[in-house]
């Protein structure tokens, strides 16, 4: 190798292992800083107030026998929640089907947040109908979280979906994956919205909006790591179903009495 | 009130992904497309494409510089997009956009650097002023172009282009995997997705680059090589036929299994969606210039020059809005079905003067045209010689 | 490997611009989002933001029998007995404004009226738990309002479920 050539390689390679290096070093060390502080970790202060969120894991029971399709549960949640018209956090639907219907007849209007009508054109012969209050499922393997790009939508340690709306930017790729519709973009702030079960209640010991609303005792929210929780017993003996189970995103709504219409 | 039939879900009748969603990936498609024609050359040596060589490279660029527009315009938050490359989490098929984005722009950049290298030196000792430092800066500061400097840049070059391959075809693949990994939507949930778009791709890049080789030729009052249009013409026709049977495999899988996709899809393509399917899809988009390119392909001998152009021009036009109704189709489409997969949204009409409407993508769409204007100000992407021109202006028989 | 320098030159270039993207990466997350990777591969700030929300129901009667208390000790052996009193007026921060939830529920009686608690007497709010449907539950009481009316030989009028009823003793 001529000598202006060994020097341009020398420069290259000096340059290459000087970025591989500073890349390498400046890469590991927040990891190793934070996986310092992960194993000192046990200590809750880091939460507001006292609150350890790894010391909770929520889950929500819905028994379908008992709703009469209010939509208290609805108004309550646009109140606490500042739901913008037209977008629901939560909702009802009502399923109708008689012996001649090869499908239920659904419908949900305005989301149940006025109830509902009590007839329905075109529906007639009603031999089995229900409502189904919805929400996010608050999933175990959430495709919401994984299909978001930078963590703007991420899981909590208790186990909530919740939206960094200081991160977001509204590509609405979440609100495509999500396989119940539970998501939206928000017309006003532009960043995606869901239902969090009423996190700012829960995590300080309230109940959510919507399960202090209902007049049937419809909703129920429990916390799976309380022993004394008497969901454990409900989860553990009850029947219970999850919707659109074979996409295996394994809902935290466990459904009393769902049928085979409910998606 | 929002007309819909059958069961839509409250949060369904709202639709998230607009025009501009439709835009970005025929645009990364002809990013793609114009690379892969640009490659045939440089790396398969198929020398009959050396006339449109390089301007697929810089027609590429032009794609690829527009490429991020319509996402921005999308976006609520445009720039809190930054975090794709900030903390990109790569479970997520969109975190890989920063990531490829900029690594096909590097390569790209880099064979364009090469491939203009002579000229760019060229010029910089011949021009004067800002011209002059422009060149200057671009050079490098290195003004070797001696025959072994220049082979080196070749060999460079098809490596460049080789690795470029599969760096464009990622580019716009990972948008088809971004559909396809979404279990939740029965149109889009399908393994053949990010084949389908790149092989749709690479259609409407040869399309584009057959319409405007015409195009600039007729302008320039050049020859337009028939050997040339032939070539890409036989290479479209192929991918054409490979793309088409991709796309219909796709949903005859699905009419065979008869499983509850089927059920809501077919609600879909028989009917809001039966003509952009059937009508532009399908049968204009693809019937017909698929017989138009098998009578160009296959009657080459007996066709004369005028007819060929015409016949290309007509099919190559014909393709580029059946891969523009094929994006339509599987992002608005997509979005018609309800999750509850028991009724459809009525159709999206994008507004005129909205934000993410017909306007805003129509001028986004020709950006990439003027940036090739500009391009051909200071890199010649045609270069023939005296003889060639002579030859055209003398030859007085129409229909030769 | 001669006449190559032009080629050194631009790797050189892209080096830079690689070395140039990492630092500045770490940097302006370490420094735009240094709570990035607290509790996971998202901003830990966003967890407390959320909790941080405006709370605006409180948490059930026994907050409203702090100064209600008659009201809620006859309701407490009612037909309505499950019932949340927001459920049907409206959430408790219209009526008694707090700034902390856990600060006023340590001590709710130490708080003021700050606005009218809403009431409404449109027979809307009752149609809408209590209108004969097949979706619901066939123990769940229920009437055909018109029915009922026409039974009890009364006038329909916006708020005629009243004249008989009282919400908080409903049953006749």
């Amino acid at each position: 190798m001529k000598t202006a050539n060994r020097r341009h390689f020398l420069k290259s390679f000096l340059g290459l292992a000087a970025t591989a290096i500073s890349t390498a070093v400046i890469s590991v060390i927040p990891g190793f800083a934070r996986r310092c502080q992960a194993v000192t970790a046990a200590a809750p202060a880091r939460d507001l107030a006292g609150y350890n969120s790894r010391r909770h894991l929520y889950s929500y029971i819905i028994d379908l026998h008992k709703c009469i399709g209010c939509g208290s549960c609805v108004q309550a949640c646009n109140r606490e929640n500042d739901v913008p018209p037209d977008f629901f956090r939560t909702w009802v639907e009502r399923y109708q089907s008689g012996p001649g219907s090869e499908k239920a007849h659904i419908d949900s209007p305005d989301g149940s947040l006025y109830g509902f009508p009590a007839a329905t054109a075109g529906v007639t012969g009603v031999t089995k109908a229900y409502f189904v209050p919805k929400m996010c499922n608050q999933c175990s393997e959430p495709p919401c979280v994984q299909v978001c790009p930078f963590g703007a939508s991420y899981k909590s340690p208790d186990g909530v979906m919740l939206v960094d709306r200081d991160r977001c930017m509204g590509c609405g790729y979440c609100v495509q994956a999500c396989p119940y519709a539970a998501r939206w973009i928000n017309p006003l702030t532009h960043v995606a919205d869901k239902c969090t079960w009423c996190y700012h209640r829960i995590s300080k010991g309230l109940q959510p909006a919507c399960v202090l609303a209902c007049p049937t005792l419809t909703r129920r929210l429990g916390d799976l790591r309380d022993p004394y929780d008497p969901i454990n017993k409900t989860l553990e003996e009850e029947r219970m179903g999850v919707l659109q189970p074979h996409l295996l995103t394994k809902p935290k709504c466990y459904y009393i009495g769902l049928d085979k219409e409910i998606r | 009130m929002m007309e819909t039939i059958g069961y839509v879900f409250p949060n369904d009748l709202h639709i998230t992904w607009s025009l501009m969603i439709v835009i970005y990936p025929y645009i990364t498609g002809l990013v793609a497309g114009a690379f892969v024609v640009s490659s045939f050359y440089h790396v398969f040596g198929i020398r009959q494409l050396r006339p449109v060589a390089r301007f697929s490279l810089i027609a590429s660029l032009a794609f690829l510089l527009v490429a991020t527009w319509p996402l921005l315009n999308h976006l609520g938050h445009p720039l809190k997009g930054v975090n794709v490359i900030l903390t990109p989490l790569f479970e997520s098929a969109m975190a890989g956009f920063g990531f490829l984005y900029t690594g096909y722009l590097f390569i790209l950049l880099l064979e364009v650097w090469l491939v203009f290298r002579k000229d760019i030196i060229v010029y910089a000792k011949r021009t004067r002023g800002w011209r002059q430092r422009f060149y200057r800066i671009l050079s490098l500061g290195v003004y070797d172009i001696s025959e072994e400097a220049l082979q080196t840049d070749r060999k460079v070059t098809t490596f460049l282009a080789a690795i470029g391959i599969p760096s464009a075809l990622m580019l716009h693949g990972y948008v088809g995997f971004l559909f396809g990994g979404i279990k939740a939507n029965p149109y889009w949930s399908n393994p053949l997705m990010p084949i389908i778009f790149i092989f749709s791709a690479v259609v409407s890049g040869i399309a584009a680059i057959i319409i405007l080789y015409q195009v600039i030729m007729k302008l320039k009052g050049f020859v337009i090589d028939r050997a040339c249009i032939d070539t890409l013409c036989a290479w479209l026709w192929l991918f054409l036929i490979v793309t088409v049977s991709l796309e219909l495999l796709a949903e005859i899988s699905l009419a065979y299994a008869k499983a509850e996709d089927w059920e809501i899809v077919h609600q879909l393509l028989q009917g809001p969606l039966k003509f952009s399917y059937l009508g532009l899809q399908m049968v204009m988009g693809a019937l017909v210039p698929f017989i138009l390119l098998g009578f160009i392909v296959l009657m080459k001998r007996s066709m004369g020059d005028k007819v060929t152009n015409t016949l290309s021009f007509t099919a190559a036009g014909l393709l580029l809005i059946q891969v523009f109704s094929m994006r339509w189709n599987v992002v608005i489409g997509g979005q018609m079905i309800s999750k509850s997969l028991s009724g459809l949204r009525e159709l999206y009409v994008p507004g005129m003067f909205e934000k993410e409407g017909v306007v805003a993508a129509a001028l986004i769409m020709v950006v990439p045209f003027i940036i090739l204007l500009l391009a051909e100000k200071f890199f010649p992407m045609f270069k023939f010689s005296e003889e060639q021109t002579r030859e055209f202006q003398d030859s007085s028989a129409p229909g030769d | 490997m001669e006449h190559t320098k032009h080629l050194w030159r631009a790797v050189l270039l892209l080096l830079a611009v690689i070395l140039l993207y990492v630092l500045g990466r770490v940097l302006v997350v370490s420094v735009l989002y240094p709570s990035y990777g607290e509790f996971g591969p998202y901003r830990g700030d966003s967890l407390r933001e959320e909790m941080a929300r405006e709370v605006r129901h409180g948490t059930g009667k026994n907050v409203c029998g702090t100064c209600h208390g008659e009201m809620v000790e006859d309701f407490l052996a009612r037909a309505h007995m499950d019932i949340n009193c927001e459920t049907c007026h409206a959430p408790l921060v219209t009526h008694v404004r707090f700034d902390d939830i856990q600060e006023f529920l340590a001590d709710p009686g130490n708080y003021e009226r700050t606005g009218e608690m809403e009431i409404q007497h449109a027979k809307d709010l009752c149609i809408r738990c209590h209108e004969s449907q097949p979706a619901k539950p066939p123990r769940f009481p229920q009437v055909v309002i018109v029915d009922h009316l026409q039974e009890m030989g009364v006038e329909n009028s916006a708020d005629v479920c009243l004249d008989c009823h009282d919400p908080h003793d409903p049953e006749m």
